[in-house]
């Protein structure tokens, strides 16, 4: 740094002014400084997104572990907001798998039913009771929702849901989950639930908040014998108070193989050809007018009827009904005591006041 | 609850379902009552579903069946044309999940084939009230052992238009045209009957889609053991062809694998372009493998007077 002071400079100034030099320098007093303009900001900064404090993705996941027949939450802590900030939920994953070596006829299973999810955000009812995870989303890969380990024991199920809507989440609040083991496989089996989300600065006036119903049919025992089912009312129900904006209906079967045999989501011939249904809502409307193949109503490469761009709507406590008839299937080999069970689920949002 | 004269206002999904059975080499309508909206109201039809399945002799043949290689469809709505000629359902739409395209059940007494296809529309096509979208099918003859035929399903997931909307004057009409070569050659190349367009307005071209046929074990003889799979890369990179259009425009202009054009995960490629009236695409094929059929399908629309 300089040592050459203030004073030295002055008087060097008048030295060089009395051989005829320079001026003197006056000295400006602090007042009279000009002030500088602050710099223009470029148009295309002007975005009131960089003006805002940063939006930051975040992730957040909670496990459980479950025995069968039982009912727990995760823990509500890792799934709020760490920052105290509010944030957007926008995709929720599920992931599946047992907790020790499984039954024979229970390895390489898709979880995706034996599990179901109650989900809450503070007073808000997000499902209609409980829900089977794999009931929420569409398959976007359907070959890799079901994966057996390396010794063949048991396997690994990961199911996503990517929200109709993103959906606000202030700060403190959770989307809280319940699950609850519905005994279908007897093993013990680990869940994990992952939020995918981004911080928001801005609270809405409206928030999107998604609702989901399913109808699970009752188990067709043994599936030799022809039968039928039918959902009731209180089941694909719109029970939030808000209108229902359908998003899509998902379709799932599932076959329980008797012991030593493999229990699979995938008797192609069931939703082919012996499983068909018809599905009306609370005005009557058909919606599927004939028997058709479960397979054709919820398309077997996503297992879902996509119906965004329908703009489909409900009514506070409207509903929707399915009615299934089950053919009798002539089974091979040691399959005649097989069983089988349909899921279907309703899918969309409503809004809330915030 | 709104009052019921009310919600019958509001959009609502709908889903029209029939099916039928095609023994191979000859055609099949299903039941087109199922077909039409039973309330005399104008539908959208968003999406088209094939379920395909069959009967399996097991032992053999119980081997990964893509079926929408030997069923072929014909839509048309009353004077609109959505095809010209039969087009291989497996054309139609994009490669979306293979094992379900063709799945084996080995559950049942009778092992049952079953191939499932979604065929999401350009533009959603308008049904005026009363009218039906038409299915054909049409299944080529094959070499099963036994003689069962191929069950096929079609539906129409789509939506009732509200009784306020106004009925249009132009409507956006699909369209899919194939080329299929034919077993036996090394060479093919289409000509003006294939990838064309013969209407006397533009067609929007919204993808090309490309698939190889192999019959494992073929023979002639019945009683053999054939098998119909999705070719494996050796296949596809087997088979070279070159495409350009009636203006001499190179659109493939080298020696290219079909498995390069069209790629292996959505067997498609989406091109997104404007094809003149009377235009056509040439495609030229080489080094075709024997037991080998190449398919290659060109999607789109056009606007037509209502």
């Amino acid at each position: 740094m300089s040592k050459i002071r203030r004073r030295d400079v002055l008087t060097g100034a008048a030295a060089l002014a009395a051989c005829g030099g320079a001026d003197v320098p006056r000295l400006i007093p602090a007042t009279q400084v000009p002030q500088i303009a602050p710099r223009q900001v470029p148009r295309y900064f002007r975005n009131p997104t960089y003006q805002q404090p940063p939006i930051a993705p975040i992730h957040l996941s909670a496990a459980v572990q479950l025995q069968p027949g039982a009912s727990s939450g995760v823990p509500a802590q890792a799934l709020m907001n760490p920052m105290g900030q509010d944030m957007e939920l926008l995709e929720v994953k599920f992931e599946i798998s047992g907790a020790s070596d499984l039954a024979v006829n229970e390895r390489g299973v898709p979880f995706g039913g034996s599990i179901a999810a109650d989900m809450t955000l503070g007073s808000y009812k997000v499902t209609m009771g409980s829900v089977p995870v794999w009931n929420f989303g569409r398959a976007e890969n359907l070959g890799a929702e079901t994966k057996v380990d390396s010794s063949q024991s048991t396997s690994y199920n990961a199911y996503s849901w990517r929200l109709p809507r993103p959906l606000f989440v202030p700060a403190g609040a959770v989307l809280a989950p319940t699950f609850n083991h519905l005994g279908i496989t007897s093993g013990t089996l680990n869940v994990r639930v992952g939020y995918t989300a981004r911080t928001v600065v801005k609270t809405p006036r409206v928030a999107y908040v998604p609702w989901v119903a399913s109808y699970n049919s009752k188990v067709f025992n043994p599936i030799t014998t022809a039968a039928s089912d039918q959902s009731q009312p209180q089941q694909l129900v719109n029970d939030t108070g808000q209108v229902f904006h359908l998003q899509r209906f998902t379709g799932r079967t599932m076959f329980y193989a008797p012991s030593g045999r493999l229990t699979t989501d995938q008797p192609y011939a069931l939703a082919a050809r012996a499983l068909t249904m018809r599905l009306v809502d609370s005005y009557g409307r058909p919606i599927v007018r004939t028997y058709t193949p479960f397979g054709s109503v919820f398309q077997q490469l996503t297992k879902s009827w996509e119906l965004e761009e329908v703009g489909a709507e409900l009514d506070p406590g409207g509903y929707y009904r399915v009615f299934l008839k089950k053919a009798a299937m002539t089974m091979g080999g040691d399959y005649e005591t097989a069983q089988a069970q349909a899921f279907v689920s309703m899918v969309g949002w409503r809004e809330e006041k915030v | 609850m709104r009052p019921a004269s009310k919600a019958f206002e509001t959009p609502s999904p709908v889903l029209l379902s029939s099916g039928c059975s095609v023994a191979s080499g000859s055609i099949a309508t299903p039941n087109m009552t199922e077909l039409a909206y039973p309330f005399r109201k104008p539908v959208l039809i968003d999406e088209i579903r094939f379920d395909l399945y069959r009967d399996d002799p097991g032992g053999s043949e119980s081997k990964f069946v893509n079926l929408g290689a030997l069923v072929y469809v014909k839509l048309q709505l009353g004077q609109h044309y959505l095809m010209r000629d039969f087009v291989p359902i497996w054309l139609l739409g994009t490669l979306m999940t293979l094992e379900e395209e063709q799945g084996v059940d080995a559950y049942a007494a009778t092992p049952v084939l079953v191939s499932h296809y979604r065929w999401h529309l350009p533009e959603p096509l308008y049904v005026e009230a009363g009218q039906t979208l038409v299915p054909v099918f049409s299944s080529v003859p094959n070499a099963f052992a036994s003689t069962a035929a191929i069950n096929a399903q079609v539906s129409y997931a789509g939506r009732v238009v509200p009784p306020q909307t106004k009925r249009p004057s132009k409507i956006v009409v699909p369209y899919a045209a194939p080329f299929v070569t034919t077993f036996g050659n090394t060479y093919q190349q289409s000509n003006e009957y294939n990838l064309f367009n013969p209407f006397s307005a533009p067609i929007k071209v919204q993808r090309l889609t490309g698939r190889v046929l192999f019959y494992d074990d073929f023979a002639l003889s019945l009683g053999a053991a054939p098998g119909y799979t999705e070719p494996p890369a050796t296949l596809t990179a087997g088979a070279t062809l070159l495409i350009d259009d009636s203006w001499g425009g190179k659109v493939v202009n080298n020696y290219t694998g079909v498995g390069d054009v069209f790629d292996a995960l959505r067997a498609a490629w989406t091109v997104d372009t404007v094809m003149p009236a009377k235009g056509q695409y040439n495609v030229r094929v080489w080094n075709i493998p024997a037991h080998t059929q190449v398919h290659i399908g060109m999607i789109g629309s056009r606007e037509e007077a209502l």
